[in-house]
């Protein structure tokens, strides 16, 4: 097929867009979405932290008072304790917590028969945030095992030495006997909760993306066969520019909502962080707006993004043209779905395995989009990886444009039972036609 | 420009639903494609137009493949339709666009054929009147009204709306299937007027339609189909006139009946002392006109015509129904 044939083909492709696109955010059930969209993005995120325990005001400061009652030195406590409560500042002070103190932490040393008693002790209703009560606990936890081991004569040499922790680990006898070679299942990392939670809310952004393009792509071919326009278009636009144009539509429309759902949230953590402890708030929210990709790892989760829901649009299309009534649309919208739900599950469960496993399935269409970004930001694949996964999306790109070019004219003027993907993939095979 | 269509062939599994198809035009005007229901006429346009793979022929427009591109086509499709819920005007000016009309050049043209075909309230919801010539202001405020949907007008008016799409582009070949169905007699006379210009106009058409009236006024040429084959076809005069003026209206004063079963011609119709009669020829209509006479039946009307396109039709489609049954 020349240039020129290949760029017949796609001719009015703009012209489908833009009507399109126009049409969808001039409808008004759209507007109304999109403002619930942004209201909800907008309120989502300090109604959770307050749900989840967040307290409503952020303090700016916070008094502890040791009462150490024991000739154990705590040097390094004041340090830990700021570490601990950042963004909050700490006053360590001494003696026992005052009882006409407002506001006030008191941290309890003393030395019993058997153990050493470390009591938090707390002022005021507002300080009822347990996390901070346990950020307290546990850096004075540290500290005390530190400082008894150094009042016991030990040099900080010793210290570190017996403070090092024991990792137990199992592993086979080729593993054990082969150290650093690349085993399934065998990853020598510690498992992260928070880039987990980052994989989570990725993946969720993404399986969203995806279902309402498809969605979308879908009920739109489908209204447009109901409404017996095909055969006018047909006369004035190819097939191919007519779905394409839709999709295109779509994967902007959608990219719109995303970005008011986002920019929404966005500016709700801005707002909502100078009056609220967002340390409540969701992990995984949480650790999606603290993501700060560079400029290379966004233009890799933009490409593979849009890449992937560009994929879903076009087999979103071709199921959406074997369905002649919207009655239809959920088995074209499933065949979709369950694509999209395989690679977000696997997602889910692979970065827990590791290894060439991961390794591959960054690289495989469907799974790369919801792999592939983050283990790139991560450090776990390389560019190069990244590449080769672009090129099998590209290539499935062109599959389905080979495909909707073989079986989409005949598709949408096709009326009748819905025709399954399969079918429409043993017609684009035999080149059949399916007889109105 | 020409248009030639040869040896077009269809088919569906094992069932031929377009076969043999061969006809050309080669001067403007209207070329009728009539047929029964499930002739293959509406098939045989979708593979003119290319929206059908063809299983065999081809189609030439000035020598030519017939493609989008070689031709502006204008199509009226037989399954009418539009985007129910979008405006109306946002459609005409996407359908232009689709045929490369500039936006500006598009809403002239919309504005005119509007006008033409009377449809200026649906596009134009808030049109202001003229204003008094005294320069005072109108004594009725006219209410803003949004702009229509296509879900919000009749079929007849959503029909003129599919037809004015037809001819945005200002197309050279111009195939309409089926452009009256459906439509009172004012709307009927509308579109019609419609055609004449584009006749008027040096454009070539296509119709396909089942109402023999309008095809005998506007079309040239014909082709009949019936169960996927050509049955008829030729220049419309040429074919009346081989049939010769047959049919005879007669109107008596009086039931001259007997008389004309005995001059051995056939009553088709009958309706107090009108009679619609078959005869073999101008010879026996004249000798039936003197047998009356001579019986002193006074004669109020004597008509002797050439047979209907509807006639034809009906005759054509019984031989050939009656030959495959044979």
């Amino acid at each position: 097929m020349t240039l020129s044939k290949i760029k017949e083909q796609f001719e009015g492709t703009g012209q489908v867009f833009r009507f399109t696109f126009l049409q969808l955010i001039k409808s008004r059930s759209t507007i109304v979405t999109l403002l619930i969209t942004l209201l909800f993005a907008l309120a989502a995120l300090p109604v959770m932290t307050l749900v989840n325990g967040g307290s409503s005001s952020v303090k700016q400061s916070v008094a502890v008072y040791l009462d150490n009652r024991t000739p154990i030195e705590l040097p390094e406590l004041e340090s830990r304790l700021k570490e601990a409560l950042a963004p909050t500042d700490v006053t360590l002070l001494s003696g026992p917590l005052p009882k006409d103190e407002a506001e006030g932490v008191g941290l309890t040393l003393e030395e019993n028969d058997d153990a050493f008693g470390l009591t938090v002790s707390w002022n005021g209703a507002d300080f009822s945030d347990m996390s901070s009560v346990y950020a307290i606990g546990s850096a004075a936890y540290d500290c005390v095992n530190t400082g008894r081991l150094r009042h016991a004569g030990f040099g900080e040499k010793e210290i570190e030495f017996l403070q090092k922790g024991v990792v137990p680990d199992g592993l086979t006898y080729a593993e054990f006997s082969e150290p650093g070679a690349d085993f399934p299942f065998s990853d020598g990392d510690d498992f992260d909760s928070s880039r987990y939670n980052l994989q989570i809310g990725y993946s969720v952004v993404i399986m969203m993306f995806c279902i309402y393009s498809v969605s979308y792509v879908v009920r739109a071919v489908i209204e447009e066969k109901q409404s017996k326009l095909v055969d006018l278009l047909m006369v004035s636009v190819k097939p191919a520019a007519l779905l394409l144009g839709k999709v295109l539509a779509a994967l902007c429309f959608v990219f719109l909502y995303m970005v008011l759902l986002f920019g929404g949230m966005l500016l709700s953590y801005a707002v909502s962080s100078r009056f609220l402890d967002l340390s409540a708030a969701p992990a995984t929210i949480g650790t999606l707006l603290n993501m700060r990709p560079d400029a290379v790892s966004l233009a890799v989760i933009v490409v593979t993004g849009v890449l992937g829901c560009l994929a879903f649009g076009l087999l979103g299309g071709v199921c959406g043209a074997g369905c002649s009534s919207i009655d239809e649309s959920s088995g074209a919208i499933s065949t979709c779905l369950l694509l999209v739900m395989a690679g977000y599950m696997f997602s889910i469960f692979a970065p827990m395995i590791g290894g060439t496993l991961l390794r591959v399935a960054c690289v495989f269409p469907v799974l790369s989009m919801f792999l592939a970004p983050l283990q790139f930001m991560d450090g776990s694949i390389g560019f190069g990886t990244v590449a080769l996964s672009w090129v099998f999306q590209i290539a499935g790109i062109f599959f389905l444009v080979w495909l909707s070019a073989r079986v989409y004219s005949s598709l949408i003027m096709y009326n009748g039972k819905r025709i399954g993907f399969g079918k429409i993939l043993a017609m684009a095979g035999a080149g059949k036609e399916e007889k109105k | 420009m020409s248009l030639q269509v040869s040896h077009l062939h269809k088919i569906y599994g094992t069932r031929v639903v377009v076969e043999d198809l061969s006809f050309s035009m080669d001067d403007s005007g209207v070329y009728a494609l009539l047929g029964t229901n499930g002739a293959g006429k509406t098939t045989s346009i979708r593979m003119m137009l290319g929206m059908l793979a063809k299983d065999g022929g081809e189609v030439l427009w000035n020598g030519k493949p017939l493609t989008t591109g070689s031709c502006n086509i204008g199509y009226l499709a037989e399954e009418r339709g539009l985007y129910p819920k979008y405006g109306l005007m946002d459609q005409l000016l996407y359908f232009a666009s689709l045929r490369g009309v500039g936006r500006e050049e598009a809403k002239k043209r919309i504005r005119s054929l509007a006008e033409r075909l009377e449809v200026e309230e649906y596009l134009y919801p808030n049109q202001q009147p003229a204003l008094p010539e005294n320069g005072s202001k109108p004594a009725v405020r006219i209410k803003r009204e949004k702009p229509k949907l296509a879900d919000q007008l009749s079929k007849g008016n959503q029909q003129k709306i599919q037809f004015m799409a037809s001819l945005l582009s200002d197309p050279e070949l111009i195939i309409l299937d089926e452009p009256l169905s459906g439509l009172d007699p004012v709307n009927t006379d509308l579109i019609r007027d419609v055609i004449r210009e584009e006749i008027a106009r040096g454009k070539y058409l296509i119709m396909s339609s089942h109402q023999m009236p309008t095809v005998e006024e506007f079309c040239t040429e014909i082709t009949i189909l019936n169960r996927s084959k050509a049955i008829l076809q030729g220049n419309l005069n040429e074919i009346k006139k081989s049939y010769g003026r047959v049919n005879l209206h007669l109107k008596c004063e009086r039931d001259a009946s007997a008389l004309i079963r005995a001059s051995g011609a056939e009553i088709t119709g009958e309706k107090e002392y009108e009679y619609q009669i078959k005869v073999k020829g101008e010879r026996q209509a004249n000798e039936l006109l003197s047998s009356l006479i001579g019986a002193g039946v006074s004669v109020i009307t004597f008509d002797l015509r050439e047979p209907s396109l509807h006639e034809i039709f009906v005759e054509k489609v019984g031989e050939a129904n009656d030959a495959l049954e044979d």
